[in-house]
């Protein structure tokens, strides 16, 4: 059977179309790709920019709290509010150094009572060896 | 017949194709080929650029991790009036109250300028184009200039008030492009204005120095100035670690001045710089400066000095009068810029009866004498090789004194007599050993003081030295010879650093105990500081530096100053230098007050006057802060309780 010339020309044609499609989705590919590979940046870059600013905004909190936090500044509060505030100077506890059964007997008969419906607990000291 | 317009069709569609990609082939290679150079040298030009990073400075922070120092993020906010556009004029009063401008100075500022062409006026600075928010904030133009990375960031950003375009000719007319509104606009309100969305305002982001504490500590930290250079104290002698280092994107931008991520070349991280844990501990730091301040109102003295350490040679708080506001350090007086000295290490003095502690240590240590020794403090003269020299005076007179006695009645007779005992050579080793005439190593500004080699004394010397005249040292110095005793005969290097940690808080170096030398032996150091207890008792020099439950050592000191080139008798140094509880040091205190004899009881500044008192004021507010237990065995209550009854 005789091959038609034109036939050669149509599967050029249709080859050459069927190129221009390949390369033009190929190309659209990588244009789409190359979009989104921008896209992407840009996304990293402004979430990188949105953790930069929150910690400056929590940097600029924790600065401006240090700074009401000032002990000149917390002694003005304290006389300004009229807060009675006085810094601790006395020594929390007291060191005893006599005898403590004797002290705490004189304590217990002459001091002011806890008024409690239960009695007091039975307490006993024991002195410890050397 | 179809077939063969077919045919033709196919060849004529098939040539048409061929022409037409031929020809953009033809017009491809012609651009990227033949006028490849031409058409990138614009595009080259134009598109790349170099975004700064600026590295944020690290904190230096206190013993507990309070902010002593810190850098704060503001805008340096500006106008391009030629960016301006017409629809956001009714915006323009809400941003003059927002950034607290009158609005007419608003408008003035906001009205396109020309400056004149160069070599007619003095012209507005010229910058290649404003510097960027290192962020890729949209407001912000991009930034085109030089390539070459910057060792520390463009500090000029802040201090200009205008700028030109550097593309015009400066033979004309050049546009102002940016007028400054206001330097140091927070981060919060920044995001107000920029929520304005006003063409053509936009800032420029630059770190602050900011001291929240104000004053507290100022001494110690120095101060950053404008320029951002570290100034003064362990803000310069830290820089280092403080600083970081500046980071840079080299990429490329589009026709409206955006970063273009996808095309960064290269990128340089910035890294912030660590933070510096100091041994200061704030809340000690305000005891010590509110009591500094009780004393100047009390005394209005030239100038005084607390010290504050604890047995490791650590420095929990360092104050002097007078003070300054390192956040305000540029409105300090150019006369008054002595305040801004850390005087406890840069100024020395003549510590007076302080040094007694060294004859005696020493006297105790070569086994020359014990705490029982009894010598003569009435005597005037004494034999000294050969010589007879005149002893010092005594305020009262003085007879037979044990070396205890010496001590607690601060006698300079029996000092004298110690030191003679001693000798030139062994005197002068002791004392170098105690740290006086050397450099500690405090960080910033040290002085080594005055201790001549004892070839040089002169005969009467001998007797001089060892009440503390003839030698001069700081502050620190003397402290530190107290800590001596305090730490059981080891002399040890001041310090003031604890620390240095990452920005994630990872501990970098730590600093730890370090000792300089053994100056005496344990036993002596602890004959030593029982001799000091008896200052603070009954017959001692300093009653009134006692504290009630505790053995309080230390020492007063009263020296003459040197007026004219005479000792005065109406200028004094008074000093008490002491620690506790004695027999188990917790903390040493020195206290120096200068020249306070004008409102002294009596017209003498004696150091147990002016100083004694706020040892025991300092110390009394410390017990419960540092939790401070009496020490030794005396104080120590014997009785265990064990509740067998009670349980609950």
């Amino acid at each position: 059977m005789k091959k038609s010339p034109s036939a050669f020309a149509n599967q050029l044609l249709l080859c050459v179309l069927l190129a221009f499609c390949t390369g033009g989705s190929i190309g659209l590919a990588a244009v789409w790709l190359r979009h989104q590979v921008s896209v992407t940046a840009r996304s990293n870059r402004d979430l990188a920019a949105e953790v930069a600013r929150l910690e400056r905004l929590i940097d600029e909190r924790k600065t401006l709290l240090e700074t009401e936090q000032a002990p000149d500044k917390l002694r003005g509060l304290n006389a300004s509010l009229r807060l009675g505030l006085v810094p601790m100077s006395e020594l929390p506890v007291l060191q005893v150094t006599e005898n403590v059964i004797e002290r705490m007997a004189r304590r217990a008969g002459s001091g002011p009572r806890l008024e409690t419906a239960l009695p007091p607990a039975p307490v006993t000291f024991r002195l410890a060896r050397n | 017949m179809s077939r063969g317009f077919t045919s033709n069709r196919i060849a004529v569609l098939g040539v048409t194709l061929f022409a037409c990609f031929a020809g953009l082939g033809v017009r491809l290679v012609w651009l990227h080929v033949v006028d490849r150079d031409s058409i990138l040298r614009p595009v080259v030009r134009a598109r790349p650029m170099l975004i700064p990073e600026t590295a944020r400075r690290g904190d230096i922070l206190d013993a507990r991790g309070a902010r002593l120092a810190t850098s704060r993020s503001e805008i340096v906010l500006g106008v391009d009036p030629h960016s301006l556009v017409p629809k956001d004029r009714r915006k323009w009063p809400e941003l003059a109250a927002l950034i607290g401008m009158p609005e007419d100075e608003l408008r003035e500022k906001f009205t396109p300028r020309y400056a004149p062409p160069a070599g007619e006026a003095p012209a507005p600075r010229t910058v290649m184009k404003p510097a960027a928010d290192d962020d890729g904030d949209d407001n912000a133009p991009a930034l085109a200039f030089d390539f070459s990375p910057r060792a520390t960031p463009p500090a000029d950003a802040v201090g200009h008030e205008e700028e030109t375009d550097p593309a015009a000719d400066p033979r004309e007319p050049r546009p102002i492009l940016w007028v400054k509104l206001r330097d140091d606009v927070p981060e919060s309100l920044h995001e107000t204005i920029r929520r304005l969305n006003i063409q053509g305002v936009y800032g420029r982001r630059v770190y602050r120095r900011v001291y929240p504490s104000n004053q507290l500590g100022s001494h110690i930290i120095g101060f950053v100035n404008r320029e951002q250079q570290a100034a003064a104290g362990l803000e310069a002698y830290a820089d280092f670690y403080l600083r970081g280092q500046q980071g840079w994107r080299l990429g490329e931008r589009d026709g409206r001045n955006r970063e273009l991520p996808q095309f960064a070349v290269r990128e340089v991280p910035r890294f912030d710089g660590y933070n510096v844990r100091l041994s200061i501990d704030s809340t000690v730091q305000d005891i010590v400066e509110q009591e500094l301040a009780a004393l100047a109102a009390k005394f209005r003295p030239a100038k005084a000095s607390i010290i504050v350490s604890d047995t490791d040679g650590f420095i929990l708080a360092m104050a002097n009068y007078p003070t300054f506001n390192p956040n305000e350090y540029n409105k300090v007086p150019k006369d008054e810029e002595a305040r801004m000295k850390n005087i406890a290490v840069t100024d020395v003095y003549e510590p007076g009866s302080v040094f007694k502690i060294v004859p005696a240590a020493a006297a105790l240590e070569e086994r020359l004498v014990s705490a029982r020794t009894v010598i003569d403090c009435g005597v005037d003269r004494s034999t000294y090789n050969g010589r007879v020299l005149k002893l010092p005076a005594e305020d009262h007179a003085m007879g037979r004194l044990s070396v205890a006695e010496i001590i607690s009645h601060s006698s300079n007779r029996g000092a004298a007599q110690l030191g003679m005992m001693l000798g030139e050579e062994r005197l002068h080793r002791y004392a170098s050993a105690f740290g006086f005439g050397t450099r500690l190593g405090f960080p910033t500004g040290e002085v080594r003081g005055t201790l001549h080699p004892y070839k040089k004394w002169y005969p009467i010397d001998i007797t001089r030295i060892p009440m503390g005249h003839t030698v001069s040292s700081t502050v620190l110095q003397m402290h530190q010879a107290m800590s001596v005793i305090a730490s059981g005969g080891v002399l040890l290097r001041p310090q003031i650093i604890r620390q240095i940690t990452s920005p994630t808080g990872d501990i970098v170096y730590a600093y730890d105990r370090a000792e300089i030398g053994r100056a005496v032996s344990p036993e002596t150091a602890a004959e030593v500081a029982r001799m000091l207890i008896g200052v603070t008792r009954q017959g001692g020099t300093a009653t009134n530096a006692a504290i009630e439950g505790f053995d309080v050592a230390g020492k007063t000191g009263t020296s003459q100053k040197i007026i004219d080139g005479r000792y005065s008798n109406r200028h004094h140094v008074g000093s008490f230098v002491g620690f506790f509880p004695a027999q188990r040091p917790r903390v040493v205190i020195s206290v120096v007050v200068d020249d306070a004899d004008r409102t002294a009881a009596g017209g003498n500044g004696y150091g147990r006057v002016v100083a004694a008192p706020s040892f025991k004021r300092i110390g009394e507010r410390l017990i419960p802060i540092l939790g401070i237990r009496p020490g030794g065995e005396s104080a120590v209550p014997r009785l265990l309780a064990r509740n067998e009854g009670g349980r609950r």
